[in-house]
């Protein structure tokens, strides 16, 4: 750390007040928690009761010295005083990391000191280590190509209380080019050590890996293709177990990969993996001595949904006498379906049938699945169904069990609220699940109930469920379980305060049936954060601007909201509309609505509507109409024009929330939630809302709203319902 | 007749713990550091890179952390692994066919994170930035065996999440 330090490059001696050219971000949180429980302790989900406290700060900075030069640094640091949060107590670093990159130097570096992530192949190495990382890259003279020499080495640790990189420690180096024309190729090579562990009784173990990777696109048959590649070998030892030990052992791991876009609906992949008896390298996650062979295809219909499949074969222990065979044949179809008598249905089928089976037939078993999930409105709610089956046929010889059957119906549906100033959404749903065969008999059932609301500076959430499990064998219990969690946030510029609440029971009967009784657990918190920052540029002292007075408010939106004002009288504002020129309104039961194109730039109808208490005006909204609702490449084209002519006006928004893609489909989409548009401008005295609302009569327009407050942007039905 | 059930249940937890640890390549990529000799290219297609870090709120890690846990054991789980999850279908199944129809994730404390990398996608409605971050968290998994009772299973892995924000880049 010290070497990187001095290292960096000095602050100016121009800048008069110090670190003037930093970024600096500081978040800390105080956090406590009560747990308790009553009744049986082996039914708890917290086994540790009392008060828990922990603080976290989070500091970082960043500094460019110039267009190709930085500097930057994030710690992580930990007062804890928690079982749940750390193993320590008292101070804890957990991560550290400092960054310099410089790309103007003869030889351009990235060197990163402390937490850093080391990647080379899934083959080989992927974790966070806690060391050193230099990454050079020397410029060849063709922009066409480029090539980059990684070394690192660190160790694997939650934290750096008790840091001893010798206990696991990792070395490696890899030379990767990528030419736009001939491909990428990679070599890579990667030392362990890990040190005697007295208490499983390990010796020390090294290992190294080395592996040779690459990947080509070409066009083959009017395919566009990419075939991909990886050689690796491991020579040294590795754990078998928890405390065994395989030593002096090599193996080698290979990859092949062809993907291919034909140009057509269709797109396919096909795949293999081998890797050896011994080729277990510590920083992956593959298998050892497993063999997959896949092959993977699709097809896009022209009408929005796809369909996958796929064909699998597994062997698992494939050296050993005894290996496992595993085939998998499964299809997936996504998106809307055009069912005419259900306007709006999309939904989601995922069946697979997986046949696993071992040489002495110990295992020997076929299971079938089927996951439907379907979504469609409802009136006025979004309605969910998920129909969940699965057969496991057991053919193994002396097997105890034959089959064992499970059925599971999930009905659930979301409807906006508003209470008071809050608007959210209240999701209740029903669960039912049926097992059967291999001991599981039973019926389930569940009830959950889910609130989210919000307004200005509060956020509620509320979750309940209860859950009856209803058991017919000997031996065995009923329970019933029921879960209440509550969470509040207020938040105001930089402070969030919030208070969570997580209550469990559970009550098996007869509990004698497992010697068990019935136990209430639940968890308390509150905590406080608190966020500052400085941009470049601005003194130290700016970071705690925002806690002496009101945060910052962006600029008023300019001239298109004028007429927009809220919060006064309504005759004053139909007389300011009428000196614009903007008259003939027509009056309803709580709205004044008026043709009047507020926005020259474009052709569509637009109305502008005020809406009022009788006294003064609560809201306003300029309602824009597509031309044609009926063609994809118009509506996403003039919803896009339309937003970028509000933010050169607005300037960048505080918020916005895209969901989903304008696809054919896009109406049923924005009828069903799945496509969202929302972008938000902050003003001194609310906020300015467009987008394209979801609406009761389905109609799909665009809606620029002026007002005190909206509903989360998870609740679609913001529309002006009044206006048609 | 328990133990098996209990033999296969650990052996998916391990398994699932295992990939949780998994990037969404194969291979690593140069992530081109600029310079006045290399003309700068987007990090993947149509991302730029940022200027300066963008901090992540540890509120918005702990709501994507949540999210995570709770489609655990659902037919949402295959929407929030990556589209190259490693064996990813190979997990889902596994889920389908030997998770107790119960199990539920339950997150026990969220610690420290740290963004690996950043990344802007310019986009008329608001430039999009995209984190990866590497998040360590304290899980249990938890479900009712109707003849042993409640069941818990602890564990402590290191989560590699993407993040997409709109309106943080200024």
């Amino acid at each position: 750390m010290l070497l990187c330090i001095t290292s960096a490059p000095p602050l100016s001696a121009e800048n008069q007040a110090p670190l003037k050219d930093f970024f600096l971000s500081l978040e800390n949180t105080a956090r406590y928690e009560n747990y308790d429980f009553w009744g049986d302790p082996a039914g708890s989900p917290y086994q540790n009761t009392g008060g828990q406290f922990y603080n976290e700060l989070t500091a970082s900075f960043s500094r460019r010295l110039s267009d190709y030069e930085s500097f930057q640094g994030r710690f992580d640091m930990l007062y804890n005083d928690s079982v749940y949060r750390s193993q320590h107590n008292g101070f804890v670093l957990e991560r550290g990391n400092l960054t310099w990159e410089k790309g103007n130097a003869s030889l351009p570096f990235r060197t990163q000191l402390g937490d850093n992530f080391s990647f080379m192949t899934i083959r080989t190495i992927q974790r966070s280590l806690k060391g050193f990382q230099l990454e050079l890259q020397p410029a060849f003279s063709s922009q066409e190509r480029k090539q980059s020499f990684l070394f690192f080495t660190g160790a694997g640790a939650d934290d750096y209380r008790d840091f001893t990189p010798a206990n696991n420690l990792f070395s490696g180096g890899s030379y990767l080019i990528e030419d736009k024309q001939w491909g990428n190729y990679s070599f890579n090579l990667l030392q362990n050590h890990q040190a005697s562990e007295i208490k499983n009784g390990l010796p020390t173990r090294n290992q190294l890996v080395g592996s040779i990777t690459g990947d080509k696109k070409f066009s083959f048959l009017k395919q566009k293709m990419t075939l991909e590649g990886e050689v690796a070998y491991l020579t040294g030892d590795y754990n078998l177990t928890a405390d065994t030990t395989e030593t002096n052992k090599d193996g080698f791991g290979l990859f092949g990969q062809l993907s291919a876009d034909t140009g057509t609906p269709f797109n396919y992949r096909l795949r293999y993996e081998n890797y050896g008896r011994n080729y277990r390298p510590n920083a992956s996650s593959i298998s050892r001595d497993y063999q997959g062979y896949e092959a993977h295809g699709g097809w896009r219909f022209s009408k929005g949904p796809s369909l996958r499949g796929r064909l699998q074969y597994f062997v698992d222990a494939a050296s050993s006498a005894n290996p496992t065979d595993t085939y998998v044949a499964g299809a997936s179809l996504t998106g809307p379906l055009a069912v005419s008598f259900l306007p709006g249905l999309t939904g989601s089928l995922d069946a697979f049938l997986q046949d696993a089976k071992n040489r002495d037939r110990t295992t020997n078993s076929r299971t079938a699945s089927l996951n439907m999930n379907f979504g469609m409105p409802v009136r006025t709610w979004a309605a969910k169904l998920v129909l969940i089956g699965k057969h496991i046929d057991n053919f193994a010889d002396n097997a105890n069990w034959a089959g064992q059957r499970s059925y599971e119906t999930n009905l659930s549906a979301t409807h906006s609220i508003a209470l008071g100033s809050f608007k959210g959404s209240v999701t209740p749903g029903l669960i039912y699940q049926n097992l059967a065969g291999n001991a599981t008999n039973r019926d389930n059932y569940g009830i959950n109930l889910g609130l989210q609301i919000a307004s200005m500076m509060h956020q509620i959430g509320f979750d309940a469920r209860l859950f009856s499990q209803n058991v017919y064998a000997p031996g065995t219990s009923n329970e019933i379980n029921n879960n209440f969690a509550f969470n509040y946030r207020f938040t105001k510029g930089p402070h969030i305060l919030g208070f969570e609440a997580n209550y469990t029971g559970r009550d098996p009967t007869p509990g004698t049936a497992v010697g068990q009784s019935s136990t209430q657990a639940y968890k308390i918190a509150v905590f406080y954060t608190i966020k500052l920052d400085k941009e470049p540029g601005k003194p130290v002292s700016s970071m705690f601007s925002k806690l002496a007075g009101q945060p910052e408010e962006p600029a008023a939106p300019g001239a298109a909201v004028s007429p927009f004002t809220i919060g006064q009288p309504l005759q004053k504002s139909v007389e300011g509309l009428a000196a614009q020129g903007i008259t003939g309104g027509l009056m309803q039961p709580g709205l004044v609505v008026y043709e009047a194109r507020l926005l020259n730039e474009i052709d569509q109808r637009q109305r502008l509507a005020l809406l009022h208490d009788e006294k003064v005006v609560t809201k306003t909204a300029l309602i824009i109409d597509f031309d044609d609702v009926g063609n994809q490449n118009t509506v996403s084209q003039t919803f896009d024009r339309v937003r970028s002519i509000l933010l050169k006006r607005f300037g960048a928004p505080v918020d916005t929330f895209d969901q989903g893609q304008f696809s054919p489909n896009f109406a049923q989409d924005i009828n069903n939630g799945k496509l969202i548009r929302i972008t938000e401008w902050r003003t001194g005295n609310g906020t300015v809302r467009f987008g394209i609302p979801q609406r009761l009569d389905r109609q799909i327009r665009m809606e620029l709203q002026y007002a005190t407050r909206f509903p989360s942007r998870n609740d679609t039905f913001w529309s002006v319902e009044e206006v048609r | 007749m328990k133990k098996p059930f209990i033999a296969t249940l650990t052996f998916l937890l391990i398994f699932l713990f295992a990939v949780t640890l998994i990037h969404a390549q194969e291979v690593r990529r140069i992530r081109p550091i600029k310079s006045p000799a290399m003309i700068q290219e987007p990090l993947a297609e149509g991302i730029q890179p940022v200027k300066e870090p963008i901090p992540i709120d540890r509120q918005t890690i702990e709501k994507t952390m949540q999210a995570i846990a709770d489609s655990w054991n659902s037919p949402e789980m295959t929407n929030t692994l990556s589209k190259n999850f490693y064996e990813k279908d190979r997990l889902m199944d596994s889920m389908n066919a030997k998770a107790p129809v119960d199990a539920k994730l339950r997150i026990m404390s969220v610690g420290s994170y740290r963004i690996i990398n950043q990344g802007i996608k310019p986009d008329p409605g608001g430039d999009l930035l995209i984190s990866r971050a590497s998040v360590t968290a304290k899980t249990q998994v938890e479900y009712n065996d109707p003849a042993n009772g409640f069941q818990r299973r602890q564990g402590e892995q290191e989560y590699i999440i993407k993040i997409t924000q709109r309106g943080v880049v200024k």
